[in-house]
């Protein structure tokens, strides 16, 4: 990929923060924000909203990511840009899969997930088919949905792998440096030429801001320990984090988990404060997280305990623990499509029975059909009815513009 | 001679006693409910959809739309859990502000409280009274933020500005005269012969049946147990403030309405603490333009005034948006309860035991 055109809608607040993320391209001025002459091929420095002129080749390339994070960070989102996708296949990232290396995940992460869901839905009884919200891109474009690339489980497993790759692809650079280097002062003394400027090792930019990444680390805590002793193998992991401590068990394992959570004397958790769940269709080996928050009120703890499930698979229902579940996991169940075994009301309960899909989903769109996004800057003259009037065509209703009596 | 079948009928969802759009299905036997069965969803809006497409400083709008008579609290929950998601430390002076706002906010939101529930079970002076409060703490947050309901408070690591000039006179004012106001309440309330009537006894829930239900907040401090998320994992500046947690054994209508008449005045201190002690400094954290998380997830929860209001992040890598948010609205949590509250009493107890249970059905849906 890369940004072919960039400009700026009406509406900037000049708030500087397109600047501070990406300067060779955007400039704030007094009233509002503007496209850098060097970046641009015409070398004019405006919005460039009318004129849509292109930018050089070079800056698009190179500066893409930070263009996107700029137009994402954008708090009024008057960024705009135009991109396209380079020739070149894109390469997986070194990182992603050296990760995916030590944790013993083959293959890529972006892995094709459509195909994934399709054979899902060929066997009898896998996944049921989309016959849910089946919508039509062509008919409604906005309803198209962009997909999560990777899945961020917090983890402290994956956060030690991950460091460590980084660590080592920052090693093989250097390495690389050194020896072109060396290449180098060999070819510039065989040529009788001036010795090249010795290479310098990239020191971490020092972190000047009032914001420190709380890093996962290994469980202190004794209620973690407990848990480890008592579950034993069922416990696949556990670590704390931001002062929060986390233990993923076995999901077939969950009902005993939250028992002992509750029943034992060291751990007593008598309220299960909270339970939720997040959907990862990038990941491998399974689709959902559930967390259940449990507080210990005569103790004043907090333990967050997590299953991974994949696609559906009926995790035991934690209303037979904690009566509470009965509201929370019908909750789940309506905006994550999970079902829960030997839950005694599993029906809908906040969109209505006959509602089709789940829409905390990934795959659910923001939008719905033939509805668009209004932006309020724009002419009000008679610019939405026309767009209403398309977008009511694309469904087969006929509007007509009503008449003064 | 007597028809003597049971009897279904629908309160709400449009009935002005059930505080918004609730619908509750009631099974009668004469004037006993047999059975009860809450249905929601009317207001809900996909708070958590939304903010999960919107940059960390844009979600915190919708925040304020949840509980709408808290949106202050709403706030706080908000900036605190994607500061914890973050690392972000936050300047104690915004940490002061923060918490006399939020106190001001429970008064508020109890006057909303105290003023409705009363006039449900009929006695309409005190709604007059509470309302001409309320208005002054709205004022308040007119003065500092230019809104009055829908504040949007506060910022990612601190706040956007400083107090305003001014804003301490009109703090003050409201402090010298509130505690006088209280009694005026209680003059018209507490030793009412119809007022307790309606309330001794009605609509109780057991501390054992609370902590089963997830029930938490005045509710369950009325039921004896003395858990504050203020006390019990302090955030905010409530570890420098001194505060009583009011508790009642009765687990009845009447004791929450004492519960909450008490921590009215309990958060009046906590104002008058953080009048006092206001330290000098900056008030918002050296950020960076565009905010970006890293893997992690958080769940922080705060003592809003209905119980705890927990949120739920899920940051991914380099991402300006959240990966995952879930709200866990207490009440929610706590409207679940009224089924338990309510079976086996009379039809006129649901309209109190609505009222005492304190839900605002923005959060409830979402």
């Amino acid at each position: 990929m890369a940004i072919t055109k960039v400009w700026i809608e009406d509406g900037c607040i000049v708030c500087n923060a397109c600047e501070a993320e990406c300067a060779d391209v955007f400039h704030v001025t007094a009233d509002t924000c503007v496209i850098r002459a060097d970046a641009r091929q015409d070398g004019a420095e405006d919005e460039n909203r009318a004129a849509k002129n292109p930018l050089k080749e070079s800056i698009g390339a190179s500066l893409e990511a930070a263009i996107k994070s700029a137009a994402a960070g954008c708090p009024v989102s008057v960024i705009k840009y135009e991109a396209v996708a380079s020739e070149a296949p894109a390469k997986a990232d070194d990182v992603d899969a050296a990760v995916n290396k030590a944790l013993g995940m083959g293959g890529s992460v972006d892995d094709d997930i459509d195909a994934a869901v399709a054979s899902l839905q060929a066997e009898d009884g896998g996944l049921p088919a989309k016959t849910g919200y089946v919508w039509d891109i062509k008919a409604a474009p906005n309803r198209e949905v962009v997909m999560p690339k990777a899945a961020p489980l917090p983890s402290y497993r994956i956060f030690v792998a991950e460091q460590e790759a980084a660590k080592a692809a920052d090693e093989a650079k250097w390495q690389k440096q050194l020896s072109d280097f060396e290449a180098a002062k060999a070819k510039a003394a065989e040529e009788g030429k001036p010795e090249p400027k010795a290479p310098v090792r990239a020191v971490p930019a020092k972190n000047e801001t009032d914001m420190a990444f709380p890093a996962p680390t290994e469980a202190q805590a004794p209620e973690l320990k407990r848990l480890m002793e008592l579950l034993g193998d069922k416990v696949e992991e556990a670590f704390e984090q931001a002062g929060e401590m986390t233990c993923q068990v076995k999901k077939e394992a969950i009902l005993e988990a939250l028992r002992l959570c509750k029943d034992d004397a060291a751990l007593k958790f008598e309220m299960l404060a909270d339970e939720t769940a997040t959907h990862y269709p990038a990941a491998q080996g399974y689709a959902f997280s559930v967390v259940y928050h449990l507080t210990s009120v005569s103790r004043s703890r907090r333990l967050r305990l997590r299953i991974l499930v994949p696609e559906g698979f009926e995790p035991e229902s934690a209303e037979q623990v904690y009566p509470t579940a009965n509201w929370l996991e019908r909750e789940i169940f309506d905006m994550l499509g999970i079902r829960f075994a030997h839950h005694t009301n599993l029906v809908r309960i906040l969109c209505p029975d006959d509602w089709e899909g789940f829409a905390l989903r990934k795959d659910y769109p923001t939008l719905g059909l033939g509805q668009r996004e209004i932006s309020f800057r724009e002419d009000r003259s008679g610019m939405l009815m026309k767009l209403a009037m398309e977008a009511a065509g694309n469904l087969g209703i006929n509007l007509t513009v009503p008449k003064p009596e | 001679m007597f028809k003597n079948e049971e009897m279904e009928i629908n309160l709400g969802p449009q009935h002005p006693s059930t505080h918004g759009v609730l619908r509750v299905k009631l099974r009668l036997d004469g004037e006993t409910i047999k059975h009860c069965y809450p249905v929601i969803g009317y207001l809900h809006r996909g708070v958590e959809k939304i903010c999960e497409n919107k940059t960390f400083f844009q979600g915190q709008v919708w925040t304020d739309r949840m509980d709408y008579v808290a949106a202050v609290s709403n706030n706080l929950g908000w900036a605190e859990a994607v500061e914890k998601l973050m690392g972000i430390s936050v300047p104690r002076r915004a940490r002061y502000v923060r918490t006399l706002l939020t106190e001001l906010n429970r008064i508020s939101s109890h006057l909303l409280w105290l003023g409705t529930h009363a006039m449900d079970i009929g006695a309409m002076t005190v709604f007059l009274y509470a309302f001409r409060e309320r208005e002054e703490i709205l004022d308040i947050f007119e003065a500092f933020c230019g809104a009055r309901l829908t504040t949007t408070a506060f910022r990612i690591g601190g706040l956007r500005d400083d107090i305003p000039p001014g804003f301490e006179a009109k703090v003050r004012a409201f402090q010298d005269r509130f505690l006088a106001c209280v009694d005026e309440y209680e003059e018209l309330l507490t030793e009412n012969r119809i007022w307790k009537k309606r309330t001794v006894g009605v609509a109780p829930i057991s501390a054992e049946d609370c902590i089963a239900m997830g029930v938490t907040g005045p509710v369950l401090r009325a039921a004896g147990v003395a858990y504050d998320i203020r006390k019990a994992f302090p955030y905010a500046a409530y570890s420098e403030m001194q505060f009583d947690v009011p508790t009642r054994m009765e687990a009845d209508t009447y004791a929450r309405y004492q519960v909450r008449l008490e921590e009215m005045k309990q958060s009046h201190r906590i104002v008058q603490q953080c009048m006092d002690g206001l330290p000098e400094g900056a008030v918002m954290a050296k950020l960076p333009k565009i905010l970006k998380s890293e893997v992690n997830e958080v769940y922080h929860a705060i003592e809003a005034p209905k119980g705890e209001l927990g949120y739920y992040l899920v940051g991914e890598k380099g991402g300006v948006n959240p990966y995952r948010f879930h709200v866990r609205g207490p009440s929610f949590v706590n409207l679940q309860a009224l089924p338990m509250m309510t079976e086996g009493k009379l039809l006129a107890d649901v309209i109190a035991a609505i009222g005492t249970l304190d839900v605002v059905l923005g959060e409830v849906d979402r």
